[in-house]
């Protein structure tokens, strides 16, 4: 080809292939991120000092909480546009259906229906911001904070005592807004129902994206399936149980 | 082999029927007594050509060549499978036994973007030709036949060279796609060469091209439903697409046509 033929970076990220890759490689990032996440939640039934201590540690690393941030929000927005070109080049190459459907040999409801799931965890990721990063879904549970009294942290309810106190004596009390978050039913109905669409996402997400990434050939494939419905578990059995927790009265304030 | 059924079965058709690329079709109704189950499916489509003939009709314009399973022209979905309801198993190779008395089978064209219809069943698959013509050759000097074995090759790699030559490009891994994606196709047609030390000098630019024109044919892209290799008369297995994905990866970062 002349020197005209596109670059390499730009001819990757048009081919199909390339989008693919952008998809599988943010797919990592985010599926790393949520299994973390999960991990780091089940500190709540330690003891709601070890969470707390746990959210002080998170917030009060700024390059880590920035980095984490920054980093996942680039990776959303790249899988949604992957997602988003993909899928029209898909509803273009098929633009007449089958008058009598397709009988499916092999594939999966989860894998047919990865957009419908993926808007869904989009809508609750926005909706987790609001309330357990920004704070505006339940603004009275986010404005908690315990205090250091000798060498224990207690809630404080006072809002003159905290402004009163040195800021290293101060800390979010991620656990109280926790435990009531999930006390009301609407919240954690909402948390039951992207956890569960969550999970058939990742039932066939990382399952995909490890074909993607070159690796399920031969009997690696089997692996391939078997670990994405293990990781898919995982973070559904971990997520679903905060918020049954709570509404059965294991976790309280 | 002698306990064939004697009785025949009667069933009703419903098959696409279209003049031409630009005339929407539409499904029609045929009815079919005395179908054998000895036949193949082609012939029972030849014994309704037939009445239709007889009639004055147009007859069903439908691809076939070889009859024996090798040339990939015979491409129909029936009752929403490619090729129909047997596994591995082109259509000229269905035989009526797999259907039963008092069935109805609706039968279409493959349906993609790339893949326009001709007329009623045969549609252009001249999308495949030009996906090869991008890369799927060899450029060597011939002359007189080398020695058997002056290029020696593994035993797995020939053996998986062989099972990606099969593929006789009949389109059934698009037709049975949810995305119409040819990577099946064009997978094993980079993966057979990938495998042979023949392949070795044009690798890089080989697959670079043949993605790129399997993009412009306005082909799906996969997300890897397996459908592919389930419906492909050749088994070519799912392993084609993994190999594709590596050899893109690896001409991304190498870079050169
Ligand atoms: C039921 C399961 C979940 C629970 C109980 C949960 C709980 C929490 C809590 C309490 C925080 C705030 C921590 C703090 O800063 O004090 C948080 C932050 C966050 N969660 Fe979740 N989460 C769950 C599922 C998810 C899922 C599925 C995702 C995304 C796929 C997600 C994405 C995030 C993000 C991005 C943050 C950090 C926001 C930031 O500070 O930048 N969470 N989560
Ligand atoms: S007619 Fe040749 S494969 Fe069916």
């Amino acid at each position: 080809m002349s020197e005209s033929s596109p670059g390499r970076m730009q001819r990757l990220l048009y081919s199909s292939i390339g989008a693919k890759f952008v998809m599988g490689v943010t797919g990592v990032i985010l599926v790393g991120f949520v299994l973390v996440h999960m991990l780091g939640n089940l500190q709540v039934y330690i003891s709601s000092d070890t969470f707390n201590s746990y959210a002080q540690l998170l917030k009060g690393t700024l390059p880590l909480l920035w980095g984490t941030r920054i980093t996942l929000l680039v990776a959303v927005a790249l899988h949604i546009w992957a997602a988003v070109r993909l899928t029209r080049v898909n509803w273009a190459a098929r633009p007449q259906r089958y008058a009598r459907p397709q009988r499916y040999a092999r594939t999966s409801y989860a894998a047919l229906f990865m957009r419908g799931s993926g808007v869904v965890v989009l809508a609750f990721i926005i909706f987790h911001l609001l309330h357990f990063t920004i704070g505006v879904v339940q603004p009275e549970n986010f404005g908690l904070h315990e205090v250091l009294r000798g060498d224990v942290w207690v809630r404080e309810t006072s809002e003159q005592v905290v402004n009163a106190l040195p800021a290293h004596h101060v800390r979010h009390d991620a656990y109280s807004m926790f435990v009531l978050g999930f006390q009301n039913w609407i919240v954690s109905a909402s948390y039951i129902v992207a956890n569960l669409l969550l999970a058939r996402h990742l039932s066939h997400g990382v399952a995909s994206m490890l074909a993607t990434l070159g690796y399920s050939k031969g009997r690696n494939r089997v692996t391939a399936e078997r670990l994405s419905a293990a990781i898919a578990g995982l973070i559904l059995v971990g997520n679903l149980s905060f918020p049954i927790a709570v509404l059965a009265g294991v976790l309280h304030l | 082999m002698s306990t064939h059924s004697a009785s025949t079965m009667k069933l009703t058709l419903r098959i696409w029927r279209q003049k031409d690329r630009k005339s929407p079709g539409a499904l029609q109704t045929y009815k079919l007594d005395a179908v054998s189950p000895d036949m193949s499916f082609l012939e029972m489509l030849d014994v309704l050509n037939d009445q239709l003939t007889r009639a004055g009709d147009d007859p069903i314009s439908f691809d076939h060549d070889c009859r024996e399973g090798i040339c990939g022209s015979c491409a129909m979905m029936i009752n929403g499978r490619a090729h129909g309801p047997r596994k591995a198993t082109t259509v000229c190779q269905l035989h009526m036994r797999s259907f039963k008395d008092g069935d109805e089978v609706t039968i279409e064209p493959w349906r993609a973007e790339p893949f326009p219809v001709i007329k009623d069943l045969s549609v252009s698959r001249s999308s495949f030709d030009r996906i090869i013509a991008a890369g799927g050759f060899v450029s060597i000097n011939t002359g007189s036949t080398v020695d058997a074995n002056a290029t020696l090759i593994g035993k797995r790699d020939a053996d998986e060279a062989m099972d990606y030559a099969s593929c006789i490009g009949c389109g059934a891994c698009v037709a049975a796609c949810p995305n119409a994606a040819a990577m099946l196709f064009t997978g094993a047609k980079v993966a057979h060469l990938v495998k042979l030390p023949q392949g070795e000098v044009e690798r890089t630019g080989r697959v670079l091209n043949m993605v790129a024109q399997m993009d412009k044919e306005g082909f799906g892209s996969c997300t890897n439903h397996g459908e592919c290799s389930e419906a492909c008369p050749k088994e070519i297995p799912f392993d084609a697409i993994v190999l594709l994905n590596r050899e893109y990866m690896r001409a991304s970062v190498l870079g050169k046509q």
